[in-house]
């Protein structure tokens, strides 16, 4: 099982991410900005961040950038979640920072799977 | 466009007269007067001194009778008193000269005497004719004068015409005297004129002709045209050339050269001579004239042809010539600008600053075009100013160098291009509200759709709970609805962006197995599911290709789904190949499918937006644009996309894209 933060303004879809992420077993936390999402991972140590890129008050480029600086954080995985990652825009996300992406919408029979990919192998014990 | 034909000769054309030509006939009218009251004087004086060289200058030849003297000295006090304008002294002085020449002309043709001829003086004279009386032509003569002078103002062409007789006479006798005095004595009736009577004749004829300048025949001399320097050219040469070939074949014939009869046929071959070479002088005068004239005219004819204010500057900045536009456009009449300085039609604030941008500009000319310059303000009639551009060209002429200046009002103009900025103003608006409307609705559509789609998903996982059948089927077509509508809403957002030309591509190095691959990988489990084969032949495995990777993932993906959905068993392929055609290297890649085909009058209509064909309208899936889109991005790509098809046996979509080494 894993810690996941999950940074998305929608609730809707945050909603949505962390019920299938629960139901296979994973530990959620959850930030509606950017700026939260730099607070909540230096607070709770996720092994892995799920980032929207879109969001008000600081975007997930940014956020990304500044979790990135945080030393504890600096290897912890960060998975971008847009509706903008299309097969193009993939190297400008892998370029700032990201580990990944994962396309939204989300297809939720194959979810889970996609972000458990990048789940550190020494990170918790893996289900 | 009429260009005013110049009279060449005008009776009341007093314009056409120079100040100059008007001094010189002042001048010679005072001189003639002057030179008649001397010989006259003298004549008189030796009438009643009997000093006879006085009043003849050829020893033993006729003299002046104290009448003739007199009258002279009458006829020219007449003239100068005339000399201005009518005057009735003039007048009256006339009559009387035409009565006492009359009176002796009565003597000798009535052979009576009237007591007239030795009124003032007792004539002692050897001469011929009565004593004291005056010859017979020199009476004709002088009561042509007189009656030139009566005349003058009141009957001028009869005074003219008086005068010319009176001029005639006094020529011949001047001629004779000329040729031989002698031999004249003994023919009547010019025997007894004396010279100096035929020279105060003569001058007095033309001292009354040149005191009416502006008359004819001497305002044919004073014209300051054409008419008038033809006239002065031909006169002198007219007076003295015959007259001087007479001379010479007189003295040829005196000195026994020649007889009388070849005398005379070479006084008319050389007069022949002589007037030929005046009429081709002339002629060429006239031509060249002529030709001038011409040229003007088709200046004046291009000037007023032109569609602009046309104004013509000399160097020192003073309008010598404009056009009927320039009328129009400044409101002055031709003669109101003529001559002026060009400020005048400049606001009086930028007068200053004209004034040494001109004497620049005249300095080193050069041809300025329209629209060069920066727009100028100009000055109307009324005071009005109004917005202008203005070309200049410089023009070289006999008269210097002049400068046109091409005038053209940009009131309207400005006004155009004020009202289409404002329009692009809003236009852009426009398009930037549209823009912003486009991106939040592609924001604002997709998220429920995200919802909808991901929960309905949990659900068919059955997470939260089992499902009956019917739930199942249900919301198995909740999801795939969902998903069409999401596809639809995708394709009209890249279309709208692609017809507005905001859709972006960034080119970049792609490996182009890559998105082949992707895209197989993508769509494998579709075919999988319908049972067709599905592989493909990549024969460059390595070629990179410079292009959108979003854009080729995007055609790839729309030509593989359609060959996968518009087949039913069979195969679908990919061949991925190179080819060097004449226009360079080109990167092909074909999408074969062994389905349904395209019929050839569906071709047409393939590759418009919204446009399902048929067979196909009754599936669920599609929306109509996915080809449209297709051919559009390998337009933005630079390359192109076609297709090869057989009803019921299969079609190839062929994309091929410029490759770059």
């Amino acid at each position: 099982m894993a810690r996941i933060l999950i940074v998305e303004d929608n609730a809707n879809n945050l909603t949505l991410m962390s019920y299938l992420l629960r139901a296979f077993g994973h530990e959620i936390v959850s930030a509606p900005n950017g700026a939260a999402a730099v607070e909540e991972a230096s607070a709770s140590r996720p092994d892995l961040i799920l980032m929207d890129l879109q969001m008000p008050v600081m975007d997930g480029f940014q956020a990304a950038e500044r979790i990135r600086a945080i030393a504890a954080l600096a290897a912890t995985p960060i998975i971008a979640v847009t509706a903008s990652a299309m097969v193009g825009d993939r190297d400008k996300i892998l370029a700032r920072g990201f580990n990944g992406y994962v396309s939204k919408p989300i297809t939720p029979e194959t979810f889970v799977q996609q972000v458990e990919r990048f789940l550190p192998a020494s990170g918790g014990p893996e289900a | 466009v009429t260009v005013p034909e110049r009279r060449l000769v005008s009776p009341a054309d007093h314009l056409a007269i120079s100040d100059g030509a008007l001094r010189v006939s002042a001048g010679v009218s005072a001189a003639g007067v002057a030179t008649v009251l001397t010989v006259a004087g003298l004549g008189l004086w030796g009438a009643l001194t009997h000093l006879t060289f006085l009043a003849g200058f050829i020893p033993g030849g006729a003299t002046m009778k104290a009448n003739t003297a007199i009258l002279l000295i009458a006829s020219a006090l007449a003239v100068a008193l005339g000399r201005h304008a009518d005057s009735l002294g003039a007048r009256l002085l006339g009559c009387l000269v035409v009565v006492v020449a009359l009176a002796t002309l009565a003597e000798d043709v009535f052979s009576v005497d009237l007591k007239i001829d030795q009124l003032v003086s007792i004539d002692r004279g050897r001469g011929p004719g009565m004593p004291g009386r005056m010859a017979p032509m020199a009476a004709i003569a002088l009561s042509a004068i007189g009656g030139g002078l009566a005349f003058r103002d009141r009957a001028r062409r009869l005074g003219v015409a008086l005068t010319l007789v009176a001029l005639l006479i006094a020529s011949v006798a001047l001629v004779g005297y000329l040729y031989d005095a002698r031999s004249l004595y003994g023919v009547e009736p010019f025997a007894s004129m004396s010279i100096n009577t035929a020279m105060c004749l003569g001058v007095l004829a033309v001292t009354l002709l040149a005191s009416r300048p502006q008359q004819p025949p001497v305002s044919l001399l004073t014209d300051t045209g054409m008419a008038g320097s033809l006239t002065r050219r031909l006169l002198p040469a007219v007076l003295i050339g015959p007259a001087v070939i007479g001379l010479l074949r007189l003295a040829g014939q005196r000195a026994d050269f020649y007889g009388t009869e070849f005398g005379l046929a070479l006084m008319v071959v050389g007069c022949t001579v002589f007037l030929v070479a005046l009429v081709w002088i002339n002629g060429r005068v006239v031509q060249r004239v002529e030709t001038r004239r011409r040229g003007e005219e088709k200046f004046k004819a291009l000037l007023e042809s032109a569609p602009d204010a046309m104004i013509i500057v000399n160097a020192s900045g003073h309008i010598v010539l404009v056009n009927t536009q320039m009328e129009h456009l400044f409101g002055y009449r031709r003669a109101e600008v003529l001559g002026q300085p060009i400020e005048m039609l400049i606001p009086p604030r930028f007068r200053g600053v004209h004034q040494s941008h001109r004497d620049g500009y005249v300095a080193d000319p050069r041809v300025r075009e329209m629209g060069t310059g920066q727009t100028l303000f100009a000055r109307r009639r009324d005071g009005r100013e109004f917005p202008v551009e203005v070309s200049l060209s410089p023009i070289e002429t006999e008269e210097g160098r002049l400068v046109s200046a091409a005038v053209r009002d940009v009131t309207e103009h400005r006004a155009i291009q004020r009202t289409l900025h404002e329009k692009n103003l809003e236009l852009e608006q426009a398009i930037y509200t549209k823009d912003r409307f486009l991106t939040s609705m592609s924001h604002e559509l997709r998220t429920p759709l995200t919802a909808i789609i991901g929960f309905t998903g949990t659900l068919l996982m059955k997470l939260p709970g089992p499902l009956t059948d019917d739930q199942h089927e249900h919301l198995s077509i909740v999801q795939s609805s969902a998903r069409h509508l999401l596809s639809l809403i995708n394709d009209l957002l890249d279309l709208a962006k692609i017809e507005s030309g905001k859709m972006e591509v960034s080119l970049q190095p792609v490996r182009c197995a890559d998105v082949v691959d992707e895209v197989m990988a993508t769509l494998a489990p579709l075919a999988t599911a319908k049972h067709l084969s599905f592989d493909v032949e990549n024969t460059c495995p390595d070629v990179m290709v410079r292009t959108d990777r979003r854009a080729l993932s995007q055609i790839l993906l729309n030509l593989t789904g359609n060959a996968i959905k518009f087949t039913e068993r069979g195969s679908v392929r990919l061949g991925v190949a190179t080819l060097d055609e004449t226009a360079g290297r080109l990167l092909e890649i074909n999408v074969m499918d062994t389905g349904i085909g395209i019929r050839p009058e569906e071709a047409a209509r393939l590759f418009d937006a919204f446009s399902r064909l048929q067979e196909t309208a009754g599936s669920p899936e599609g929306t109509g644009m996915g080809l449209h889109i297709s051919r559009k991005l390998a337009a933005l790509l630079g390359g192109e996309l076609e297709y090869t098809s057989t009803p019921a046996a299969g079609s190839t979509f062929t994309l091929r894209l410029p490759l770059k080494d």
